[in-house]
């Protein structure tokens, strides 16, 4: 027996007393590490559960300052059904000028969402926007002082409330974010005329594949081809 | 002729705190000690006389000034350095033995020795004990013994590794008188045994006599030196 074990064998006849710090500081330990496993754990079992609910589909791909080629898109298309979201940061206003506040913007298609459920508040006008209406998270309505049925401005457009955001299931996993969602369709982002040359927006092609299919090869063969 | 000194100590100071609270525990001590002298330090409560053996033997690190004991230059020595010139070189006795509770009388005279990495370390041990009269007592706890046994213990622990120094801080301080003398008695037998210089702090003029040489120490310096080779009174500093 080496020597600092028999030294320590020895300390121990005075019982385990002096160790009490010890036991504390091991109890904390473990108790921390034990929570950290027990939210990872959590966390983990959460993406698996809901993972193509908060990424949006089985694949995401995206291209900053312009939207996908017609090449692209039908190589998308090859794979699976697709639905393009377009994210970018813009300014919502009262009409009066009175407030303004940096939301994200968010243009949707019909296909929207993949996964999971677009759900407004009880009271919204429509289950989803249409041409120049927006969906917006009840953050804006609050600091803007807007409700249902009113209008608000977002760059060129004057945008019609017809709902307030309940559930937006791709929310979480756009990471993070520097303002609330404006959800229009594609018509209305076109109505706000800030998808232009030189414009600071993102373009996301999700893909959701055939039941049974696996992502691997199929973003493989996106790689290679693109 | 070239004296052999197990001590040459020069300008020594020890200064503690900071600012406005900085104590000058030791100014100036310049002490020679010749090896195997027996040294008595005497001197008032607060003259400095525990500081200057923790000095000495390498558990206070000196603010100013030159250390060298048993050949070795103390104040060039890290910690590590520190420890491993005390092991085996200096024996330390104190007045309250401090004696390891969890540990048996054999353990306690054994444990320098195992730390020195001895094989032989409680064959030693055994015969330090057997020497100091304690043969049969070695499996016992310090709890189990008086505070004369526990003494012989710490003797015993001090001398078994057969050190060049000895240093004793007032190790009758907890005992009777009659303990007290024949501790004492067997301080002085073991280290003549070991050919060990020793140096005792004490408030006893009885057992400074039975010393070589005393020296008295005041207000962190030493005022009076017996030796015939004596320092200059004023310690300086």
């Amino acid at each position: 027996m080496n020597l600092p074990l028999r030294l320590a064998l020895r300390d121990l006849r005075g019982g385990l007393a002096g160790l009490r710090l010890l036991a504390i500081c091991l109890f904390l330990g473990v108790a921390a590490l034990a929570g950290v496993g027990s939210l990872s754990s959590a966390i983990l079992s959460e993406l698996n559960a809901r993972g193509q609910s908060i990424l949006g589909g089985d694949i995401q791909v995206s291209v900053s300052q312009r939207e996908a080629t017609a090449e692209e898109r039908s190589a998308f298309e090859a794979a699976g059904r697709v639905s393009h979201v377009t994210r970018m940061r813009a300014m919502a206003a009262r009409t009066d000028g009175a407030e303004s506040l940096l939301v994200e913007l968010k243009g949707v298609d019909s296909a929207y969402p993949l996964y999971g459920n677009l759900r407004m508040q009880p009271g919204a006008l429509a289950p989803r926007p249409s041409g120049e209406s927006a969906a917006i998270g009840p953050e804006i309505a609050e600091r803007l002082r807007v409700g249902i049925g009113d209008t608000i401005r977002v760059g060129n457009g004057r945008l019609r409330v017809i709902g307030l955001i309940a559930e937006e299931p791709d929310r979480v996993g756009q990471g993070f974010t520097l303002g609330a969602t404006v959800l229009v369709d594609r018509a209305g982002l076109t109505a706000t005329g800030l998808v232009q040359p030189g414009s600071l927006y993102s373009s996301h092609y999700r893909i959701r594949l055939p039941a049974g299919a696996v992502p691997e090869p199929v973003t493989e063969r996106l790689k290679a081809g693109f | 002729m070239t004296q052999d000194y197990v001590i040459d100590a020069a300008a020594v100071t020890l200064s503690l705190g900071s600012g406005a609270g900085r104590v000058e525990i030791l100014r100036g001590i310049d002490l020679r000690i010749a090896r195997g002298q027996s040294v008595a330090l005497l001197g008032p409560s607060g003259s400095g006389k525990s500081s200057l053996m923790a000095v000495l033997a390498g558990l206070e690190r000196a603010t100013s000034g030159s250390v060298n004991v048993a050949g070795k230059d103390f104040t060039a020595l890290n910690e590590d350095g520190l420890a491993r010139a005390r092991r085996g070189h200096i024996g330390i006795v104190l007045q309250a033995f401090h004696l390891l509770p969890t540990m048996t009388a054999l353990e306690n005279v054994a444990v320098p020795l195992e730390l020195a990495g001895r094989n032989d370390a409680f064959a030693t041990a055994s015969a330090e004990l057997e020497a100091v009269g304690l043969g049969h007592r070695l499996t016992h706890y310090p709890a189990q013994l008086s505070g004369g046994e526990q003494q012989r213990v710490a003797i015993a622990r001090a001398t078994a590794p057969g050190p060049d120094l000895i240093f004793a801080d007032e190790p009758t301080g907890n005992l009777d008188a009659a303990t007290g003398h024949s501790i004492l008695d067997l301080l002085f037998e073991r280290r003549t045994q070991a050919g060990a210089t020793l140096l005792v702090i004490t408030h006893d003029p009885a057992l400074a006599a039975r010393c070589e040489r005393v020296l008295e120490m005041q207000d962190g310096k030493i005022v009076k030196d017996s030796a015939a080779e004596s320092l200059p009174l004023d310690g300086g500093g």
